[in-house]
């Protein structure tokens, strides 16, 4: 299987339900630093990482999550297909992290380029971007359900 | 510098700084122990809590992560730890997810939060791990305490074997600075307390070179020094004879020697402490004055009392003690036997003057008794010279007893001058009277025996010689009398001068200066030194065997008296020259009180009661003489022989005067004067006591046993006149014509008596020479107490030649005045 079919696969895996809700969307893949020993990752660990829960990786790494701002149809699907929340409701989430343990959300880059040249230079890094954004530069995981 | 040390012993001292040391350091190393331990404990607690959040830390994302073999791969590494003993993690479901060691069965608290607890041989710490705010598990860790106490026994260890270390040096130190120091300043001390309680032998064993060492060597010096000065000051006070006393501001006793114990009786130390006053009625000085160091007074007599009471005569002397105010050192010398020897001085001068008074009295009297033989010899030896028929073998022995005869009389009288001179009682008797009348008696006294022996006789008074003056009259005339005498009996040819000169002195006071110049022998000028002197004759003074010797030494001695000197010059063969210098007082005319006597008293003045007069005495002469006179002039008389007589005769008779003779026998007159006066009307006589010649001390006996006055015999004429005058307020008559109240028996043959003799009748004449033949003094004075009222001025002549034994004169005079006398 090419490179281009797995990502394909996984991501017709993953993001069946949204494409299931009969809207045409583009799949998204979760990229991290190419040194990262995973090379999946359940939904709810995903979910730690991205909302913070879980700060270092097993090997002591810092959990570095990237939240790209410019595609929102990424967004959009990451929201509500791995962290399982709407945009209200992690909103108020982060306002309640900020306020009770003084945790900011994730950092927001424009687009797929930053996402994809700040996950390569750092190791514990994590971002999503559409599958066909993806180049050697980053390692895509799977997401297993 | 004075340090002030509480009474504790060095050893004490000692002993409380070593346990305070022992106890500092070992209370130090145990709390420094406890600490450590403290510290131990809390470094293997906070080890225990890093360690548990460390891995809480590792372990909670592989908890996240699900990480089973690398959680495992964490819980091994804590095993390098050598405290490790387990360690246990649990899901936050409770569930064990990891352990290792031999874990508690406990479950693990998730929300118990950091929890710490001693578990006997364990710490084990609990604590959640968290990530992410998410608790993610419970983790318990059990670290051991084994190494940690192992290592807090071996502090323990080390901290109480330091504390005995110390404590045995501490102990060890101290031991060795008790022996070094305490124990011989210790020694030393007991050594000083000692020598304090005055224990001198007190052995000093300290030695050693240290400072301690030095001190005793230093002391026990001291200590031989000290002994030395204070035997030597001991010895002094030992030796001491006399009292010596320390009294000190409080007035009590410090110090006293052993001769004032021995004086005073008390046992020795007794008086150490006493006030003062237990030996004395009190030291005048002590009393009163305050003595600063330094002062002193000395000579003071007082008396200390012995323990038995008796009073001890001493001689004190003070001294302020130096360096002690208000102390004051008092000597005492013990009186007793100097006073015993100025008692018996003095019993023994009391004896001899007692024994003077009895001479001079022994003497007055046996003058007075020699007198009247002296007058039988006298008066018959004259008589038998002039009896034709004698022999010239016969005549010549009378002549040497009646030479001799006279030579007694006049040793007599001048004895008499004498004895009273050495006993003190003649007196100076200072009168107003006329010196150129005393001149011209001498003159008219010495003419005659001049002209019998045909020599010179010059009487030369200088022009500024003043004529009235006052001096001791009876004395200066002796004096004269006596240089004059002198100056006829050694002169054979040649010529005497007696010259008289004043010298004119400050206030009213003049010199008088009398010279009596002689052209005899003279005398040699070793004899000259010894002339004055009592019963030294020059050598022709004994070729011409007469005088006694006396008669210079009464001069010179009178003339002392008058506070004058006299001297003499002399050349043997040339002749001699005495002259005497004797300050006397003017007097004018009026003041002289010789003026009255100087008129005869011929009678009373009419108009007058006749006074009764009653005269005393137990010689009959003396009574007879009296009466003459007093009966001449008018005086009713009677005569009474002894005191008891005379107490009669007052009391049947009442006379209004007594004229008493102090010496009688059966009573004397003092007796009798006391009786009088004792007696009623015993007020109502005047009493003038008649003393016996010489003895002045008689008047003030008269006068005390009562009587009114006094008139010493054989008195003067003019004197008897005064006092009687004086005590009956009488006034008299005088004779026209002035006579010398003195006059001499000498100065009476010179005046022209036989014409006046020739006037009495002729049995008269030659009844009083028959008396004067037959030695009969009593009867010549009733005959010239007849005489007197006929002549009182012949008879008082005849009187004075009869009481001067002038019988050869006497007999020649009445010869002469009878024409058909059968010589």
């Amino acid at each position: 299987m090419t490179r281009r079919q797995y990502l394909s696969l996984t991501a017709g895996i993953a993001l069946a339900p949204a494409i299931a809700r009969g809207k045409h969307e583009e799949p998204f893949v979760v990229i991290v630093h190419p040194s990262n020993r995973f090379d999946a990752l359940s939904r709810s660990k995903l979910s730690f990482l991205f909302l913070r829960k879980v700060s270092r990786w097993p090997w002591g790494a810092e959990v570095f999550p990237i939240d790209v701002a410019a595609n929102p149809s990424a967004r959009l699907q990451f929201t509500e297909q791995v962290l399982r929340t709407t945009e209200e409701k992690l909103a108020e989430y982060w306002i309640d992290q900020r306020a009770t343990r003084g945790v900011r959300p994730p950092i927001q880059v424009p687009g797929a380029m930053a996402a994809k040249s700040l996950v390569a230079g750092r190791p514990g890094a994590i971002a999503y971007i559409i599958a066909s954004e993806l180049d050697g530069t980053v390692k895509a995981i799977r997401v297993d359900p | 510098m004075s340090v002030r040390s509480p009474f504790r012993s060095i050893r004490t001292k000692f002993l409380t700084v070593g346990l305070a040391a022992v106890l500092l350091s070992g209370s130090v190393s145990l709390f420094l122990a406890a600490e450590e331990h403290q510290r131990f404990a809390q470094q293997l607690r906070s080890n225990a809590i890093n360690i548990a959040k460390q891995t809480a830390f590792v372990v909670a994302p592989l908890i996240a992560f699900d990480s089973r073999d690398e959680m495992k791969k964490a819980l091994e590494l804590l095993r390098t730890n050598s405290d490790f003993a387990y360690a246990k993690v649990t899901a936050k479901s409770g569930a064990p997810i990891a352990s290792l060691g031999d874990t508690p069965s406990a479950p693990c608290e998730v929300n118990g939060g950091l929890q710490v607890v001693d578990r006997g041989r364990f710490i084990q710490v609990t604590t959640p791990i968290m990530d992410g705010g998410e608790t993610w598990g419970c983790l318990q860790l059990g670290i051991s305490e084994e190494r940690t106490e192992r290592d807090a026994s071996r502090l323990w260890a080390i901290a109480l074997s330091s504390a005995v270390l110390i404590m045995l040096v501490t102990l060890i130190s101290g031991a060795y600075l008790a022996r070094s120091i305490a124990y011989p300043v210790t020694h030393l001390a007991e050594a000083v307390s000692r020598v304090e309680r005055g224990d001198w032998d007190a052995q000093i064993d300290v030695h050693g070179r240290d400072e301690v060492g030095t001190l005793a060597r230093s002391f026990r010096s001291m200590v031989q020094e000290l002994h030395g000065s204070k035997t030597y000051v001991d010895d002094i006070l030992h030796s001491m004879a006399d009292s010596l006393l320390v009294v000190d501001s409080q007035r009590k006793i410090q110090t006293a020697n052993p001769a004032t114990y021995s004086l005073l009786g008390y046992e020795n130390g007794k008086l150490l402490g006493e006030l003062i006053e237990r030996i004395t009625s009190g030291l005048r000085r002590l009393d009163t004055v305050k003595l600063s160091p330094g002062e002193s007074a000395s000579g003071i007599e007082t008396e200390y009392i012995t323990r038995d009471g008796e009073r001890i005569p001493v001689l004190a002397s003070l001294a302020g003690m130096r360096g002690r105010d208000d102390t004051v050192i008092c000597m005492a010398q013990d009186l007793r036997e100097r006073k015993r020897t100025e008692l018996e001085l003095l019993r023994a001068k009391e004896a001899a003057d007692a024994a003077n008074r009895a001479k001079s009295a022994f003497l007055a009297n046996m003058s007075h008794e020699i007198r009247t033989p002296m007058n039988a010899v006298l008066g018959y030896s004259q008589l038998m010279l002039r009896d034709p028929g004698l022999g010239a073998g016969a005549k010549e022995n009378l002549n040497i007893i009646n030479r001799s005869g006279g030579h007694l009389l006049a040793l007599i009288n001048d004895i008499l001058d004498m004895s009273k001179i050495e006993a003190g009682q003649v007196a100076l008797n200072p009168v107003a009277f006329d010196l150129s009348e005393l001149l011209k008696d001498l003159e008219v006294m010495f003419r005659l025996r001049t002209d019998s022996k045909g020599l010179q006789f010059e009487v030369v008074v200088d022009p500024d010689c003043e004529r009235y003056i006052e001096s001791d009259k009876g004395k200066m005339r002796q004096v004269l009398v006596n240089l004059l005498g002198n100056a006829v009996k050694f002169t054979e040819r040649g010529s005497i001068t007696l010259r008289v000169s004043m010298d004119r002195r400050e206030k009213g006071q003049h010199q008088l200066l009398a010279e009596v110049e002689d052209t005899g022998a003279g005398i040699s000028s070793e004899e000259q030194k010894d002339l004055f002197r009592p019963f030294a004759q020059s050598q022709s003074g004994r070729d011409l065997q007469g005088g006694t010797g006396l008669g210079l030494a009464i001069s010179r001695e009178f003339v002392r008296l008058m506070g004058g000197e006299i001297s003499m010059t002399s050349e043997v063969g040339k002749g001699s020259i005495f002259r005497f210098e004797i300050p006397v007082r003017l007097s004018d005319v009026g003041a002289a009180p010789e003026q009255m006597p100087n008129c005869a008293v011929t009678g009373l003045q009419p108009g007058q009661d006749t006074p009764r007069v009653l005269v005393v005495d137990d010689e009959p002469h003396n009574r007879g003489w009296l009466t003459g006179l007093l009966k001449i002039v008018g005086f009713e008389v009677r005569e009474a022989e002894n005191g008891a007589a005379a107490i009669q005769l007052w009391q049947d008779w009442k006379p209004s005067l007594i004229l008493m003779d102090m010496r009688m026998p059966v009573m004397t007159g003092f007796e009798a004067t006391r009786r009088i006066r004792a007696h009623p009307d015993g007020h109502e006589p005047v009493i003038i006591a008649l003393t016996a010649s010489a003895l002045e001390g008689e008047r003030g006996m008269a006068t005390d046993s009562g009587a009114n006055d006094f008139l010493s015999k054989p008195c003067p004429e003019s004197e008897l006149w005064k006092k009687i005058r004086e005590h009956l307020g009488l006034s008299y008559r005088y004779a026209d014509e002035q006579i010398s109240q003195n006059m001499d028996s000498s100065v009476a043959a010179a005046a022209p008596l036989p014409a006046t003799l020739r006037e009495l009748p002729e049995e008269l004449i030659a009844q009083l020479a028959r008396a004067i033949r037959n030695g009969q003094k009593d009867r010549m004075d009733e005959l010239l107490a007849v005489i007197g009222e006929r002549d009182p001025r012949l008879a008082r002549v005849l009187k004075g030649l009869a009481d001067g034994y002038e019988y050869d004169t006497l007999t020649r005079l009445l010869d002469e005045a009878r024409p058909c006398s059968k010589s």
